[in-house]
């Protein structure tokens, strides 16, 4: 694949930040617009090599809504309608007093 | 329970390491945070609290004193303190104690009695050595990792309390 259809490639996608706030890195995904955001979350599972738990926590930074609650709908609805910045943060279990 | 030390000379590299992602990765001066190294093993972080006052958005600073001493096979030690000589620990009723209430995993304690010293104050979630400290049984999705967690667990938990409706200002504006 030549760098240009590459390009082109990713033109079409769109990027979901997530950043893991047990440990301070993030990570890039590129999705196709009419994927669900339940692909998304799945991909992002598998970057942090962690498998999803009861009381983890995904929300949309910008308007701290939780990401599971949409994880039916198109990416590109999301986008338009929820977060519109696609920047997540990702939180497991902690324990308290 | 006593916590194993850690070689402090690697437990203050990775801890500053990890710091350093964090304020890199979340753009955190730019977001209002402020860091001072104190000592070989401990720097004080300044975290901006966000509430909703009488005249619009309010931003207050608050200052966390972290250790390395256990770090990380443990969280950092935690403690809420004053901008004075010496980061002395802050108490309840001052400006410089954050009036929190409603997080079920989140307890602030002045004045705690420990199972091994003298009473001092207690941040208490399983992102604080203190945690371990006093006899907690988290069950393993909330247990520290070594490995899967870093100081940004710490900071991003405290952060984001201090940002939420559960926050209700400095702890002496309550008294108003």
């Amino acid at each position: 694949m030549s760098i240009d259809s590459d390009r082109s490639e990713h033109a079409r996608e769109l990027l979901v930040t997530v950043h893991n706030e047990d440990n301070g890195l993030p990570v890039e995904i590129h999705a196709e617009p009419e994927s669900l955001v339940s692909t998304v979350i799945a991909k992002m599972y598998e970057k942090f090599n962690l498998t999803r738990k009861p009381n983890d926590r995904l929300r949309c930074e910008s308007t701290g809504a939780d990401v599971f609650a949409y994880a039916n709908d198109r990416l590109s609805a999301y986008e338009h309608t929820r977060c519109r910045d696609l920047v997540w943060l990702f939180a497991g279990d902690q324990g308290g007093a | 329970m006593g916590l194993p030390r850690a070689n402090p000379v690697v437990a203050m590299a990775t801890f500053t390491g990890h710091l350093d992602q964090l304020w890199a990765n979340r753009g955190l001066a730019e977001r209002g945070w402020a860091r001072e190294t104190v000592d070989d093993l401990h720097v004080v972080v300044t975290i901006p609290a966000h509430r909703t006052g009488e005249h619009g958005e309010v931003t207050e600073p608050f200052h966390v004193l972290l250790g390395a001493e256990y770090y990380d096979l443990y969280p950092p030690t935690v403690m809420f303190v004053s901008p004075e000589a010496g980061w002395p620990r802050a108490r309840k009723g001052s400006r410089w104690w954050p009036n929190v209430v409603g997080i079920p995993w989140l307890g602030l304690h002045d004045d705690f009695q420990y199972p091994d010293g003298p009473r001092r104050q207690l941040v208490c979630f399983s992102m604080t050595a203190e945690y371990y400290m006093t006899g907690h049984n988290p069950t393993e999705a909330q247990r520290w990792r070594q490995g899967t967690h870093t100081v940004a667990a710490t900071l991003n938990r405290l952060a984001d309390v201090l940002s939420s409706s559960s926050y209700r200002g400095p702890d002496n504006a309550s008294h108003l």
